[in-house]
């Protein structure tokens, strides 16, 4: 079973992407409401994957990215932001993040992206 | 809308494809209404900095924010709290702004939302004019789109054409929120 962190300021996206998550099987969630607690979980370690948010206050996705990348480069990061343009794709993806999906999203799309490295229903 | 920025088409387009994926339920365009202060009691907005400087607000009912609210978090509305319901037209805001974002020339960064409680008529962005305003209907209730302009640039004619035809008034300056 995958144990996933999910970084996203907005309670009702935490929600929703848990909802979806859960939906795929997934249960084992951890949330943080900011970038900062979003290393500090990631730095406790034991999570399969990781999901951020791009605009958060602290530190922003792409600096959680960063620094998670520091000390892992292995443990996959999608990363869910209204951030659609291929320049923040591109940025997003020097970073470190394996892969990406602009909100609005579906189940499916979360799916299809998150299962390219964890098993999802 | 307008015809530089963001068409009328681009926009509903971008507000169905939130409608449809995060609160299920149809949106659609209706003739703007001079006065929407009788409706609007929360306005959700995220300011746009970079090669284009602006702000998008988004102005809704009480109900539209309970329902949007106990939509997506997927909850009998006598469950939610302010906070919910504030936190949810903020996101809708950001998701609405990050799409419009999306279109615009350049490179521009997004703010985190905020929230304004009260008559719309309290909001003022300072330094903006009013670029675009959409009027829209759903679940029952009124919505109003609005693109703010950063004045610190001469804003093009056929902007100011688009502006006067959809009948909005310029923004005020005196208040920030």
């Amino acid at each position: 079973m995958s144990r996933i962190l999910l970084a996203d300021d907005s309670g009702t996206m935490r929600t929703i992407i848990r909802r979806s998550l859960e939906a795929l099987g997934v249960t084992d969630i951890v949330e943080a409401a900011d970038g900062n607690q979003a290393t500090q979980l990631f730095a406790a370690g034991g999570f399969d994957a990781v999901i951020t948010d791009w605009n958060m206050p602290g530190k922003t996705g792409i600096e959680v990215v960063r620094t998670i990348r520091q000390t892992d480069k292995t443990t996959p990061i999608v990363m869910i932001t209204t951030e659609a343009e291929k320049t923040r794709v591109l940025e997003a993806i020097q970073a470190g993040v394996n892969d990406y999906l602009v909100k609005p999203f579906t189940t499916d799309n979360l799916r299809e992206k998150l299962g390219r490295f964890t098993p999802v229903a | 809308m307008n015809e530089t920025l963001v068409s009328d088409d681009q926009m509903l387009e971008l507000l169905e494809s939130v409608w449809s994926s995060m609160l299920y339920v149809p949106i659609s365009a209706v003739p703007p209404k001079g006065d929407f202060t009788e409706h609007a009691r929360l306005t959700a907005s995220v300011h746009i900095a970079g090669d284009w400087n602006g702000t998008v607000l988004l102005h809704l009912t009480e109900p539209f924010a309970e329902f949007a609210a106990a939509t997506m978090l997927a909850s009998d509305t006598e469950g939610l709290t302010d906070a919910d319901r504030d936190d949810a037209a903020a996101e809708l805001c950001n998701i609405i702004g990050g799409s419009i974002k999306s279109l615009l020339p350049g490179r521009n960064s997004l703010s985190l939302p905020a929230i304004v409680k009260g008559e719309e008529s309290l909001l003022r962005v300072p330094n903006t004019h009013v670029l675009a305003t959409m009027d829209v209907q759903s679940a029952g209730q009124p919505l109003r789109i609005r693109i703010l302009a950063r004045t610190d640039r001469k804003p093009a004619e056929s902007e100011f054409r688009q502006v006067a035809s959809a009948g909005a008034a310029p923004a005020g300056n005196s208040r920030s929120h």
